[in-house]
């Protein structure tokens, strides 16, 4: 059962050259599934095209999700509603931790207030739902390690504190699909293997996790199913074992062994 | 050595103008302020719209107008004043209300002057908000007003700043006033139309250049506080 179908997806910026052409994927519900493929080669643009951030020039994409009804299966902002997406810059907003953490169940409810926490006294009363988002908040930080952060400003973090409520503002709304753009780039080998344990913890609770990384054995370490994207397209797919062990194109055994040119 | 005493002699009246309570002092000083803080009122309400529409919705001549904005930020104000006192007077086309030579035309020509101003510094903050942090809220699920609201807190600081600096340049604005305010005094020596930069200018051409400076000094050490109270602001509620 798939919970995306991506295809002949056909995608450039703007007038420039071409970036994918013609991706056909397949995301399995329940899966943790790796996109891997060298920098440049169009990873975070094809997360990018599954969030509808962006639009396929050709192709399609289908999302399979549960309880959306008709009207609401066709509408970018309640599909996007059931996946979250980590960036690979945390872009965080710049107030506090809780903020940003409540920003997604906020836009659900209609309502944002970026002085969260700081302004609950005058603001409690035009959100009904305060206390859930408050608890739902304090639950999402905890899974990422950073209980009692709720207060601080997002200035005062680390960069792997940042990445780590980045994961906890797209967790705490308890997607269908968890979108990871390098979630482990620039960490030290302590947070890599924190976020690792996040991403495993998270399918435990029937999210599907997408992840793009460039890190060969972070795909094997983590990944259940492996893609490799090449020059535009899907040159490899199937199960960890199967792509590292017995790829079938010559350019994923290059890719694999270190030698590929590019 | 003589100079220093000039200044010196210049601060002691200044706090003596101050601390003595003076009548006409505070006329003055309550004109400056009054005029400056509704032409602020007025050019913020209406800058925060006008950056808005030209930073969120597309429409044609929207480049020109941005370009006119920026060009405005240095908009000589005697020119305003001109504009504004040919406007108002007798034969012009809001001669009607007999507004020339009151508080009101003095509002309304700092307003004309600040305005390209606020609206710059405004849209400047607006369009350099990270387009990362957009599609961050996009991809956390925000429709197109939470979208908005979301920049807009994004350049808060840059909205303060332009109200400062419009601030700012209202009260020690020169030009505009002295044209179509007229510098009045009535009789018994309260201010009508006098601002504290249109006194310095007085208190100089007479010669008075002790009481020119005491004048300045006031309204330095106005701009002053209300920058230390809005950096106070800033630094502890807002900075969140």
């Amino acid at each position: 059962m798939s919970i995306v179908l991506l295809k002949d997806v056909q995608f450039s910026y703007g007038e420039g050259p071409p970036v994918l052409e013609g991706v056909d994927l397949e995301l399995t519900r329940g899966n943790i599934s790796v996109l891997m493929g060298p920098s440049g080669v169009g990873k975070t643009t094809l997360l990018r095209l599954i969030n509808l951030l962006e639009n396929p020039l050709k192709g399609g994409i289908v999302h399979n999700f549960k309880e959306l009804s008709g009207d609401e299966g066709s509408d970018p902002l309640s599909l996007r509603r059931k996946m979250s997406f980590v960036f690979q810059e945390p872009a965080l907003i710049d107030c506090s931790v809780g903020g940003n953490v409540a920003y997604g169940l906020m836009t659900r409810s209609g309502f944002i207030n970026h002085l969260w926490k700081k302004t609950k006294n005058i603001f409690a009363f035009l959100s009904s739902n305060y206390r859930s988002v408050e608890k739902k908040v304090e639950q999402a930080l905890a899974r990422v390690g950073l209980e009692d952060y709720g207060n601080r400003s997002i200035r005062a973090l680390s960069a792997g504190e940042h990445r780590r409520v980045s994961l906890a503002r797209s967790l705490v709304t308890n997607p269908e699909l968890l979108l990871l753009d390098e979630p482990t780039g620039n960490l030290d080998p302590r947070n890599t293997s924190i976020v690792e344990d996040i991403i495993r913890e998270v399918k435990t609770r029937k999210t599907t996790v997408f992840l793009a990384s460039h890190d060969m054995h972070q795909a094997e370490r983590v990944g259940e199913e492996v893609f490799l994207l090449l020059g535009g397209e899907i040159v490899e797919s199937g199960s960890a074992e199967k792509v590292f062990n017995s790829p079938r194109n010559k350019r994923t055994k290059d890719f694999i062994n270190g030698r590929l040119v590019y | 050595m003589e100079s220093l005493g000039f200044f010196f002699n210049a601060t002691r009246s200044a706090f003596d103008l101050l601390i003595g309570l003076d009548p006409y002092l505070y006329s003055i000083i309550g004109v400056s302020l009054t005029v400056s803080f509704w032409a602020l009122v007025i050019s913020g309400t209406f800058s925060g719209l006008a950056a808005f529409i030209i930073s969120f919705f597309r429409f044609p001549g929207r480049n020109w107008l941005s370009v006119l904005v920026y060009t405005g930020m240095g908009l000589p104000s005697v020119i305003v004043g001109l504009f504004v006192l040919l406007l108002l007077s007798k034969n012009g086309p809001l001669g009607g209300f007999g507004l020339l030579w009151t508080p009101t035309a003095m509002v309304i020509s700092q307003t004309v002057l600040i305005t390209p101003l606020v609206t710059g510094v405004m849209l400047s903050g607006l369009d350099s908000v990270d387009e990362s942090v957009v599609d961050a809220a996009t991809s956390l699920g925000a429709n197109w007003w939470q979208r908005i609201w979301t920049v807009i807190y994004e350049a808060r600081f840059s909205f303060i700043t332009a109200l400062i600096a419009g601030f700012g340049r209202a009260i020690s604005e020169v030009g505009s006033v002295i044209l179509v305010g007229g510098n009045i005094v009535w009789s018994n020596e309260v201010s009508y139309t006098r601002t504290l930069t249109t006194a310095i200018v007085v208190e100089t051409r007479k010669g008075n250049f002790d009481s020119a400076l005491a004048l300045g000094l006031v309204l330095l050490t106005i701009v002053l506080a209300i920058n230390i109270v809005v950096t106070r602001l800033r630094g502890s509620g807002f900075h969140y």
